[in-house]
């Protein structure tokens, strides 16, 4: 049996095909489980301050908003040193050459602050962990931040630093605007290391980064900036997000356009607000007056433009007077040398007129004249006391006018060429002597040409009254320089020269007629200057020839000289011969003559010379009117009486009661026994008069009584009874004489005889 | 007494009892004539087989995510457990009951009960054929029921689709777990419950 083959056996084959699904699936869990190791995150521990917002198993990593791990634990730091909270993270995989000691962790939470609203997503994602790359050795713990890190410098875009004073409300991600757009954030602030400023990095972006040009300024945009005034009221804010959060703004001035790039590296300068970032010039001013002036408010205005505000205000120690500190646009840099003005404009109410109207609203304001450009710059001045003079090289007519006084001048009264203004009065001041006025004048470019040699100005200020018993003349030149006073000239020769010299010279005559007379001046001596003034007219046959300007004492005072200006035929009259003679009203009881100047006042009368004599500007009056009757034709006669009676010139010499001559003159006769009776006839009736012609006194009445005669009383004529007169008679043919010669002297009687009444020949008379 | 033991073989699908032929390789049914066998073939190969690959499976349905719900654009992807125990942390306590039982409580009976039944089958254990069968019922009962969590998965899927404002993504896990069901449903079907009276036999023998 032991031959026998032994059989073979097989272990039979219970392998079964269903065997191959656990492989399967062993496959697939292997494959599955090798995919969960190599993708298993790595472990790394971080500290927190505190757990809080961190949740085990829900709290993400994210880097770039990506999720690259999770907390897995939260466990509490049992060491003494550190008390905070450790976070178990499990980061996956591909970020594993990324987890060295630079990098840092921090937790991001939804935060509403005043800086802003950040990590706003994490209110529906929840809280995470944001993760940011850094460099240095592998390492599994790490430290959290307690915030968000600032960014780093080197990301792509501009690095600022920003010094300020103040912080004002900025705060790390405080958005930077241009233009209201953001550009860019705040990364961090900080003390400088002087502890004085505060040094504000921001971030711009790179698309931006060319907007920051080296003259750019930034200022402060937080919150709303209120400038309210009696102007209006202006209110500025970058945009409502900066009104919460806080922010920067910048902008690069205007005329800056081509400013070149900044230089990173340079700090820039933070501004308050907006005003101060325009104003880049800082000037200081002493002012003696300041009333109403309010630092930081207070507007530098030129021509009604503001250029800059006025930013501290000290007074001085004395109280004379105060140091303000201006903040002046850039754009002014170029003007303000040496000669800019300043002056302080304020409402005022006068006469002349309202100026700085506009400071009655706004408040006073300090008012600049850019000096020209060109001059060495200046950053000290000291205002004036009021607007400057108009500079000699603005374009117009530059004038000085004399004045004895001001009048109601002012600064700005204005120049009147037939009532339009034409230009204004710019100063005024003593002469070096102080004997006259000098008044500054400034006419317009397109009136220049009005003003020449000839041109004559007078001070139109107020109302001349001239008053007299022929009337009343009001004049003023208009109701605007009737209360402001003001200047007015008048060319007569528009032809004549300009006259020499940069600046003309003119004399400022008081009235319109003072400036416009054209005649002679002379002067005339009278006794007495009773109811003599400036203004009595001068008078040649009933017309006006010239007029007193003004009476004075003679030097020895004995008479009154009187400066009178001719302004009619001065050629004729200023010659030798002519005669002046004062025309007053003649009142007596006889007479009544010139009754006219009682009503009108008295008035020089003139007799110009007869033929023409040698020029001459000195007379002295007579005393009372030349005889007219000198010249007058006719035959004269001398009467010689022994006393004068009522016989005065004028007096009637009748023949038959005809007047047929008068009176001309009467004298003491030269032995002083007579007097001498000088008589015209006319000479029509010169053949009465012969050399037994009788003259009688007729003045009076004659008063014949008698017991048997009664009582007879005779008088000439009514008139001759009051005035007085003269009559004569002469005899019949035989005894009449011859006729009389000129100048033949005849005795006057007392009375007629009555023979001579019976006298009466025939006698032709000249035709 | 078993039917082998009288030379019946029952028919699967009909029930129809037959006689043994103990000549041919492959009996058939008299009445219906699907293929009759006196025990299925590799009954417990085939059940462990399927045992173990869902017991290998079972692995990744628990570990792997079985779905990520997407809201608002933030996706959290959940696990069968992290699900039970988030809604533990709601304090739905009832619903994390559902689920924890459906999804993780039913599987892990199965494998366990299939793995007892088997172990008890080959190896002659002291469980008596009336636990075994009982266990086996209930297995076999139960078996549809722990594909509650899939069938919600795929609820929700076809449901919650608003684009990026919510939707429900299902995970690797859902397929595995699936399968894990799918497997021991398969497991409980290819064990032949007669094989429990067979090896039962020898006690009574």
């Amino acid at each position: 049996m032991t031959d026998l083959p032994m059989a073979k056996t097989r272990p039979a084959s219970n392998w079964s095909a269903i065997w191959v699904l656990p492989l399967i699936a062993l496959l697939i869990g292997g494959w599955l489980a090798w995919r969960a190791y190599s993708e298993a995150g790595i472990e790394i521990q971080v500290m927190f301050e505190s757990g809080d917002g961190i949740q085990a198993g829900k709290t993400e990593v994210i880097y770039k908003g990506m999720p690259v791990g999770k907390v897995i634990a939260l466990t509490l730091d049992r060491s003494e040193a550190r008390r905070g909270v450790i976070a178990t993270l499990e980061m996956n995989k591909e970020v594993e050459a990324r987890l060295v000691t630079g990098t840092r962790f921090w937790l991001v939470k939804p935060s509403v602050t005043l800086a802003g609203v950040t990590g706003l997503e994490t209110l529906v994602s929840g809280n995470y962990i944001a993760v940011s790359p850094g460099e240095g050795e592998p390492s599994r713990e790490f430290t959290a931040l307690p915030e968000a890190p600032p960014l780093a410098d080197d990301v792509p875009g501009l690095h600022l630093t920003l010094k300020a004073e103040r912080l004002g409300s900025l705060n790390k991600d405080s958005p930077v605007f241009y233009k209201q757009i953001q550009v860019g954030r705040v990364k961090s602030f900080a003390l400088a290391e002087n502890q004085s400023t505060v040094e504000v990095k921001v971030f711009i972006q790179p698309e931006y980064a060319s907007l920051v040009r080296k003259h750019t300024r930034f200022w402060n945009a937080s919150g709303i900036s209120v400038d309210a005034g009696l102007s209006g009221v202006k209110v500025r804010t970058e945009s409502l997000a900066s009104i919460v959060a806080g922010g920067i703004a910048f902008a690069t001035p205007e005329h800056r356009t081509d400013s070149p790039a900044t230089d990173p590296s340079i700090p820039f300068r933070l501004y308050e607000d907006y005003e101060a970032a325009q104003a880049g010039i800082r000037i200081s001013l002493k002012l003696h007056d300041f009333e109403g002036l309010e630092p930081g408010r207070t507007p530098v205005m030129y021509k009604g433009i503001q250029v800059g505000h006025m930013k501290t205000f000290k007074v001085d120690k004395d109280l004379s007077g105060a140091q303000v500190e201006l903040m002046l646009d850039p754009r002014t840099e170029d003007y303000l040398v040496e000669g800019t003005d300043f002056w302080v404009v304020r409402p005022s109410i006068s006469l002349a007129g309202i100026t700085g109207l506009e400071a009655l609203v706004k408040g006073n304001y300090i008012a600049i004249r850019p000096g020209e450009s060109g001059s060495p710059p200046r950053r000290e001045f000291e205002a004036r006391a009021k607007a400057p003079p108009l500079d000699l090289g603005a374009p117009g007519l530059h004038l000085v006018l004399f004045s004895d006084s001001l009048g109601s001048m002012e600064v700005g009264s204005p120049i009147l060429f037939r009532q339009i203004r034409v230009g204004s009065v710019q100063s005024f001041q003593l002469s070096r002597d102080d004997s006259q006025v000098v008044l500054g004048v400034h006419i317009e470019p397109e009136y220049s040409h009005l003003v020449n040699s000839s041109t004559r100005f007078w001070n139109a200020s107020g109302i001349t009254l001239k008053g007299g018993l022929s009337g009343v003349e009001l004049k003023s030149e208009s109701l605007q320089t009737l209360l402001a006073g003001g200047i007015a000239f008048e060319t007569p020769d528009p032809k004549a020269a300009r006259g020499e010299g940069r600046v003309l010279r003119f004399a400022l005559h008081a009235d319109r007629d003072d400036a416009l007379q054209p005649g002679l001046q002379i002067g005339i001596r009278v006794a007495d200057g009773d109811g003599l003034q400036p203004g009595t007219l001068v008078r040649y046959k009933g017309l006006e020839v010239g007029k007193v300007e003004n009476l004075s004492l003679t030097d020895d005072l004995q008479a009154v000289m009187l400066n009178v200006r001719i302004t009619q035929a001065a050629e004729q009259i200023a010659r030798e011969g002519t005669r002046f003679w004062v025309v007053k009203p003649e009142l007596s009881l006889t007479r009544a003559a010139n009754l006219g100047t009682l009503v009108s006042g008295q008035y020089l009368e003139v007799q110009p010379a007869g033929q023409k004599g040698a020029r001459r500007t000195e007379f002295v009056a007579l005393a009372s009117a030349p005889n007219q009757a000198v010249r007058e034709e006719g035959l004269r006669l001398v009467l010689s009486a022994p006393r004068r009676g009522s016989i005065k010139p004028g007096v009637i010499v009748s023949y038959r009661e005809v007047p047929v001559g008068k009176v001309v003159d009467f004298e003491l006769g030269p032995t002083s026994d007579r007097v001498l009776i000088h008589v015209l006839i006319e000479p029509r009736y010169a053949p009465l008069v012969r050399s037994g012609s009788r003259f009688w006194n007729a003045s009076g009445i004659g008063v014949d009584a008698g017991l048997f005669k009664g009582v007879k009383v005779r008088t000439e004529s009514l008139e001759a009874l009051l005035e007085g007169g003269i009559a004569f008679a002469t005899p019949n043919n035989p005894e009449m004489g011859g006729p009389a010669q000129p100048g033949q002297t005849f005795a006057l009687f007392d009375e007629p005889q009555e023979a001579w009444m019976q006298w009466a020949p025939k006698i032709v008379l000249q035709q | 007494m078993r039917a082998i033991d009288a030379g019946l073989l029952i028919c699967h699908e009909c029930h129809q009892l037959n006689p043994v032929e103990t000549d041919a390789a492959h009996q058939y049914c008299s009445r219906c004539g699907g293929q009759i066998h006196a025990r299925r073939p590799n009954s417990l190969v085939r059940t462990w087989a399927l045992l173990l690959t869902s017991a290998i499976l079972y692995i990744p349905a628990n570990l792997l995510p079985i779905m990520t719900v997407n809201s608002l654009g933030k996706g959290a992807p959940a696990t069968i457990m992290g699900g039970v125990l988030e809604l533990i942390h709601f304090g739905m306590l009832p619903i994390a009951a559902v689920v924890f039982i459906a999804s993780i409580l039913v599987p892990t009976f199965k494998l366990v009960g299939i793995a007892l039944l088997l172990y008890s089958v080959q190896r002659h254990q002291p469980m008596s054929a009336r636990q075994r069968i009982l266990m086996y019922r209930f297995i076999e009962w139960i078996g549809r029921w722990s594909m509650l969590d899939i069938f919600v998965i795929a609820i929700l899927v076809a449901l919650v689709n608003f684009g990026s404002l919510a939707s429900i993504e299902p995970g690797l896990g859902a397929a595995a777990f699936a399968s894990v069901v799918i497997l021991t449903m398969l497991a409980a079907l290819t064990f032949d419950p007669r094989l429990i009276w067979d090896n039962t036999e020898p006690d009574h023998d």
